[in-house]
């Protein structure tokens, strides 16, 4: 997996260094400005991903040979095709993959289907750099690899108003019985743009289910511009028996051409 | 320049931890064994028996059953949690240390107390913090917690009961932590403290009632708290005030703080100034160790001075007010009181364990525990023994100063910070306040003392096992 994930760096890089500026189109973010024009005339164009992890997803897919790389997604356009990597993952000793197909792109709807995996280490919940951001995931004794699948739509309402849906369902493989589990989710967001650079998001979800019934709801800001997009928000995830917790969502990227 | 890029450095690492985790708490896991009864540990930092016992007359804790729980000295969060849950070892009984082999001082001044912060659980965390399995609840925890504990209190308790439910899923045995108890009495005194336990209690009832499964909790702690307002003193001045000169370093060519060389050869020692607590670690070359002991157990601002007077034969000094009482702790516990009519103060029953002409007083382990619990010293034997021979500490003191309740170290003092606000009670002395904590558990009858040194016998889960 590690390699799979290390191997598209390099397409990725590529293919933002051989695609022409110019080329974007609605689907790559921000459509670039005539000559002469300022930052008021771009126009956005749906998100290309969703921000809460795993169960998020949007229809549309990068401009064939578009690219961003990021921390929260490196990912390149190839005709209908957007094939990518999670880069932060990677930092966690968790290789992973995805592709997203896009099916449809009328004027104002984006249709895909999605996969991605993800090859979690034994005790992936001590993974991390300190030890004061505690998952209610945990697995000591053994890996565990996710396998999502889903499609997504995206529909643009109006210029200034994005919604997405996406429907996950997620396998969880390992040698461990205990990890086990398919589980399915349907997650949503809604994107207005105050202005062409600046928008925010509404995000809500249910997801886990029968395995373990989660919901959550979030708000998350963007900011993007013709190379580059950044985001960061807070969902509330509230889990079984009562209890919730925050999840921190951060992606930040630039975009080629 | 340096500092501003390893802070950004590890605001990024922090940054993508949390990113990381919301990521994990995503993926649903499967129950394995819904009728199981889930244990939980809830290490709570400076639980003092004192709030508890105060908690409990709120009705709070009502039906757990509780025993007067005996901390290690010297009472320092570090070197308390990694002794009591049996996971390695520092340098001293905090991150600051002095290695008398290397003759240096470690982590010592900003870069000390910065990771001391730090290694609490935001990057390197010690061993004994990795084995909670909620030990904060994001990267400003600890700086959330000092600006305002009772406001911190409830966002840090939902992210621990949603991590106590998702862990329980697949694990019989769940250990958190809570460090808000320890920070309210540093900084507020002891009524936060108490509004604290009572919060948890309300909580863990709020939680239990919500599940299906059927949980157990048992509430421990790293030290008590004397909960007085407290005169901050200088190590150093009380070193200078009672003769014995403060160093850096240790052996020929020392380094005299302030540049002054000795004129003979008077008492050095080296001091080590952390965090605020109520006790002093010295290091002293062997032949100044007794003289150094008497000396500054006649400060005012020394309640008493220990040391070892002969590490091969296990016997010990308790200097007060430059009179030295000594006691011997055998290999099996067995504890020899040299001259117990010297001991009054103690406040201890030595009368059954007399020899003959009243020489001695021999108790075994647990009677030396009995015969001290009601005194102004629980354990003083054993505590002070361990605090020489416990392997927690690679490098234990020469000499260690216990203070008054109303004392305390006042620690390195960032520079240009002023002073820090905390002044409402500490820990770490051979006080009973400084002591006694309390081990509560719904899962029990329980003696009435247990040790820290024994938690981990009596409940596996806390040295790793059955995880």
């Amino acid at each position: 997996m590690l390699a799979i994930s290390t191997s598209i760096l390099p397409l990725l890089l590529l293919a933002g260094a051989v695609s022409q500026p110019g080329g974007g189109s609605v689907a790559a973010g921000v459509t670039a400005p005539a000559a002469g024009s300022d930052s008021s005339d771009l126009v956005p164009g749906p998100d290309v991903y969703g921000l809460y992890p795993i169960w998020e997803e949007t229809g549309a897919v990068e401009s064939s040979l578009s690219a961003r790389v990021g921390f929260g997604h490196a990912q390149v356009g190839l005709g209908p095709l957007t094939i990518g990597t999670q880069p932060f993952l990677d930092l966690y000793r968790t290789p992973n993959a995805y592709a997203k197909l896009g099916l449809l792109r009328s004027g104002r709807v984006r249709l895909a289907l999605f996969g991605r995996i993800h090859s979690l280490p034994s005790a992936a919940e001590q993974q991390g750099l300190g030890t004061v951001n505690a998952s209610t995931f945990a697995n000591p004794f053994a890996p565990v690899t996710l396998l999502a699948s889903g499609a997504a739509v995206s529909w643009i309402v109006r210029p200034t108003l994005h919604a997405h849906a996406s429907a996950t369902i997620l396998n969880v493989l390992s040698p461990d019985a205990d990890y086990r589990s398919v589980s399915a989710g349907l997650a949503g967001f809604v994107e207005w743009f105050a202005t062409p650079n600046r928008s925010v998001r509404l995000h809500a979800g249910t997801e886990g289910w029968p395995v373990s019934g989660q919901s959550h709801v979030g708000l998350s800001l963007g900011w993007q511009s013709r190379h580059l997009a950044l985001s960061a928000g807070y969902a509330r995830r509230f889990d079984p028996g009562d209890t919730s917790s925050g999840v921190v969502m951060l992606d930040g990227a630039l975009k080629f051409p | 320049m340096l500092a501003a890029v390893a802070a950004l450095a590890a605001g990024s690492g922090l940054a993508c931890d949390a990113a990381y985790q919301g990521f994990l708490s995503s993926v649903p896991e499967p129950e394995t064994d819904p009728a199981a009864v889930a244990h939980v540990y809830l290490g709570i930092d400076g639980m003092s028996r004192q709030a508890f016992d105060l908690a409990r007359a709120r009705g709070a804790f009502s039906g757990w059953d509780t025993a007067d729980l005996v901390t290690p000295f010297p009472g320092t969060s570090d070197y308390s949690w990694t002794r009591t849950l049996r996971a390695g070892s520092l340098g001293g009984y905090e991150l600051q240390y002095f290695d008398p082999v290397a003759n240096q001082m470690h982590a010592d001044g900003l870069s000390g107390t910065v990771d001391h912060l730090l290694r609490e659980g935001i990057v390197g965390t010690l061993p004994a913090y990795q084995r909670f399995d909620f030990l904060g609840d994001g990267a400003t925890w600890q700086a959330r917690s000092y600006l305002d504990p009772l406001a911190t209190l409830p966002g840090t308790l939902d992210e621990l009961f949603d991590i106590v439910a998702g862990r329980a899923r697949t694990r019989r045995d769940i250990l958190v932590y809570v460090v808000v108890a320890d920070i309210a009495s540093h900084t507020e005194g002891i009524e936060p403290a108490v509004s604290v336990l009572v919060e948890i209690d309300r909580r863990i009832r709020v939680f239990k009632a919500a599940q299906r499964r059927r949980y157990e909790f048992t509430l421990f702690s790293d030290h008590g708290n004397a909960h007085l307002p407290s005169t901050l003193v200088d190590a150093n001045d009380i070193l200078k005030a009672t003769g014995v000169t403060p160093v850096d370093t240790l052996g020929d060519g020392t380094e005299v703080t302030g540049g002054e060389q000795p004129s003979a050869d008077p008492p050095r020692a080296v001091p080590v100034v952390h965090v605020r607590v109520s006790y002093v670690a010295l290091h002293a070359e062997p032949r100044h160790v007794a003289e150094v002991a008497a000396r500054t157990s006649r400060s005012p601002y020394v309640d008493l001075a220990v040391a070892p007077i002969d590490r091969a034969t296990g016997w010990f000094g308790v200097w007060r007010q430059g009179e030295r009482c000594a006691f011997q702790r055998q290999a099996d516990g067995t504890i020899v009181v040299a001259e117990p009519a010297r001991w009054g103060w103690l406040g201890a029953d030595l009368g059954p364990f007399l020899s003959a002409d009243g020489g001695q007083a021999l108790l075994a382990d647990r009677d030396a525990l009995a015969a001290t619990m009601g005194g102004g010293y629980p354990d003083i034997f054993y505590r002070v023994a361990t605090a020489f021979t416990h392997p927690a500490a690679r490098y234990p003191a020469d000499v260690l100063l216990s203070m008054p309740d109303d004392v305390a170290s006042i620690g390195f003092q960032i520079p240009g910070a002023g002073a820090i606000r905390a002044n409402d009670g500490f820990h770490g002395s051979l006080s009973r306040r400084a002591t006694l904590s309390v081990l509560a558990t719904e899962s029990g009858p329980l003696p009435p003392t247990v040790r820290s040194d024994d938690l981990a016998d009596r409940f596996p889960a806390l040295r790793g096992e059955g995880q």
